[in-house]
């Protein structure tokens, strides 16, 4: 039930930061229990992470019927969904320039569709590999770049070029 | 081995450093990882996988410190190996085969060799035939050795061990054995003590060290013993015998321990883990003789243990008893009594070294135990300050002579053929009336005799095959010992042997007895068993 109540958030989650971002605020959470009521929580969690997130854990909460003031109840949410978000994996990307929120949400709703739900992206800037994509997942590494095309390009057509310029 | 960029690109797969703990790495990734394949850290050390499990691959670091969590790391399709080619020879090498001093001029060998080899099965081996002379007296009679026998060196430390292995090694790489010394987290300056016996012997052309320092990582020392084994694999199939000292057993199953319970293993008796024995037995199963497409070549693998206060009966100790041919045990008693070497044959082994003797070693064999036994009996009665008569007399003055003509100088090596010449002589009764300083004396003129003179080594080595027993050659002796030893008038030994007279023909100064000395009222037959 509880792995159920996660899935909107998890959808929500689309890259290691937000993961990062939402479990250093979970763990203050946990940390801050005995303080912890409807108000402050909401308070915190606005002000905290992105809104579409904020809105995923509220309304959790309320799927759940997790009471604000049962500290056990909370404790367990929250606890829950942290060892989700570790068990996610991870998928690196390199790209040669920094993507825009459209681009990742693309890449992260393809993902989804064709992967599965939890996968977290790590998005990594290389202008060295000029275009393309350099892909790292569960220990493949696929390198789909510019750089390598056109250095693939120049290995193979190397005897080529070289009468070309001669 | 290329780069990292390359094996990045070319394999298509990466792990990252997930734990690092001393020489251990464990990473995530890498998900058609094998074990005992190389991979290739971003930070340009190399490690071996040893493990693998549902999330990590365990790697074995060749690194002199822990890596850093997060460092990339590269598969590379292939097996650990260790170069090997005859550019080694004289050179001391790591366990990868790279030379270990970087300024001295070094051509790199062109082939390789897997570290991690399945021994070669019972088809492809033959019957250990040969004898192995190891230039030391007491061994070659009493403990003798074969081409392809692996034999354990055992005895407290300081107790002569490596300098007999020296010894054995000067005698064999002068008689075209290829000889590796595998120095197993031994301190610097023992391996360039090593080095230097061979520069001043004139051996290191016909020798490789393979060392590891006790300052390299862990699993650089756990790799050497599987390294010089390789190589010495690798020699014996371009036709070449190979005599293989593993120095010292006892500190590799150490470092191997401490791999082990750093890996999580669960530890077995004095916390050593449950495969110990395994990871020796493979290593050592891979010595002996066999049939390669050059012949009948062979791999000697002396392993060196050492014990504590002179308990052999340590775990790892009786392990490799288990596992070997027989064992040459350097006893600390002897040692401090002033025997050089300081075997015991009596504690010493050897299974299948006998059935490389000719039939008159045998005999000189058994009948040395024989008489050492009973000289050790009378020892111990004589103790009791009981009278002694005539006999036991004769007895202890010839046991006392054979332990003299059993000490040697470890910078000494004497040939087979020497050794029973000399024993000859002693039974025969020589140096029965000389002291036995005179006899020492005596003793050396004709080993440098031996040596120097090819007429006198010529004689003295058709005596020996001439002699299909003791009897026979104490009969041969008796005739031809005018003839090789000329007594002088004045009645002096000294220089009666040297090489430098005119005849080439030394004189011999005790009158010659009629009774071997052994055996004083039996008349020299051969009773023992």
């Amino acid at each position: 039930m509880q792995n159920n109540l996660f899935t909107d958030i998890l959808k929500k989650i689309q890259t290691t930061s937000d993961a990062e971002q939402l479990m250093n605020q979970l763990d203050l959470m946990i940390a801050n229990l005995f303080k912890v009521d409807k108000a402050s929580f909401e308070n915190a969690v606005n002000h905290n992470l992105n809104y579409e997130i904020a809105d995923a854990l509220k309304n959790a909460l309320v799927a759940g019927k997790v009471t604000y003031a049962n500290h056990e109840e909370m404790k367990a949410f929250l606890t829950g969904l942290k060892e989700e978000l570790k068990s996610c994996q991870v998928m690196t990307l390199t790209l040669a320039v920094k993507p825009s929120a459209e681009v990742i949400m693309s890449i992260t709703d393809w993902i989804h569709a064709n992967l599965g739900q939890k996968i977290l992206l790590e998005i990594n800037v290389d202008p060295y590999i000029l275009g393309g994509a350099i892909v790292i997942f569960n220990g493949k590494y696929l390198n789909f770049s510019l750089k390598k095309k056109l250095e693939d390009v120049f290995t193979q057509n190397q005897d080529h070029l070289l009468k070309q310029l001669a | 081995m290329k780069d990292f960029k390359y094996y990045l690109e070319s394999m298509g797969e990466i792990g990252f450093v997930e734990e690092s703990v001393a020489s251990l790495a464990y990473c995530s990734g890498l998900p058609n990882a094998h074990p005992q394949e190389i991979v290739f850290f971003e930070s340009g050390e190399t490690g071996q996988v040893i493990s693998l499990d549902e999330n990590h691959v365990e790697v074995l670091v060749f690194a002199r410190y822990p890596l850093r969590v997060g460092t990339r790391i590269v598969r590379t399709g292939t097996p650990l190996a260790i170069t090997a080619g005859p550019e080694l020879l004289g050179q001391v090498v790591d366990p990868f085969g790279h030379p270990i001093d970087r300024m001295k001029a070094h051509t790199a060998p062109q082939s390789a060799q897997a570290i991690e080899m399945n021994p070669i099965g019972i088809s492809g081996r033959k019957k250990i035939t040969k004898h192995l002379e190891t230039g030391v007296t007491i061994v070659d009679m009493l403990v003798p050795l074969g081409k392809g026998q692996r034999e354990l060196v055992i005895g407290d430390r300081k107790t002569g061990k490596t300098n007999f292995l020296l010894q054995t090694i000067s005698h064999q790489t002068k008689q075209g054995v290829l000889c590796i010394y595998a120095a197993i987290g031994k301190k610097k300056l023992d391996i360039k003590k090593v080095e230097d016996y061979f520069i001043k012997n004139g051996i290191s052309q016909n020798a490789i060290i393979i060392a590891s320092s006790s300052e390299d990582p862990t699993s650089i020392i756990y790799l050497t013993p599987y390294s010089a084994m390789s190589l010495a694999e690798y020699f014996k199939d371009q036709g070449r015998d190979v005599l293989l000292i593993l120095d010292d057993l006892t500190s590799h199953a150490k470092f191997y321990r401490e791999i082990a319970l750093l890996g999580k293993r669960f530890p077995g008796r004095n916390a050593y883990p449950a495969d110990i024995f395994y990871a020796h037995a493979r290593l050592l199963e891979r010595a002996g003789n066999f049939i390669t497409k050059n012949g009948e070549n062979s791999i000697t693998c002396l392993p060196v243990v050492e014990t504590v206060q002179g308990d052999i009966t340590g775990y790892i100790q009786t392990n490799l008893m288990s596992m070997t041919d027989g064992h040459i045990y350097f006893d600390v008693e002897l040692f401090t009594k002033g025997r050089r070497p300081a075997i015991n044959p009596f504690l010493s082994v050897t299974r299948v070294g006998r059935q490389t003797q000719t039939d008159l070693k045998r005999t000189i064999s058994r009948e040395l135990i024989s008489f050492l036994t009973l000289r050790e009996k009378v020892e111990n009665f004589t103790h009791f300050g009981a009278e002694v008569n005539l006999s036991i007399k004769e007895v202890l003055a010839t046991g006392e002579r054979i332990i003299s003509f059993f000490n040697q100088s470890s910078e000494e090596v004497i040939h087979a053929n020497n050794q029973l010449f000399l024993f000859g002589l002693l039974w025969y009764g020589r140096w029965r009336n000389a002291s036995l300083a005179q006899m020492d004396h005596e003793m050396k003129l004709i080993i440098e005799r031996y040596k120097s003179e090819a007429a006198f080594k010529q004689q003295v080595d058709g005596i020996v095959a001439q002699a299909k027993s003791l009897n026979e050659m104490l009969t041969l002796l008796r005739k031809s010992q005018d003839q090789l030893l000329q007594p002088v008038a004045d009645g002096s030994t000294s220089a009666n042997f040297l090489p430098t007279q005119a005849n080439g023909v030394a004189p011999a100064t005790q009158p010659v007895q009629q009774t071997p000395v052994g055996q004083p009222t039996q008349g020299g037959s051969q009773t023992t068993q």
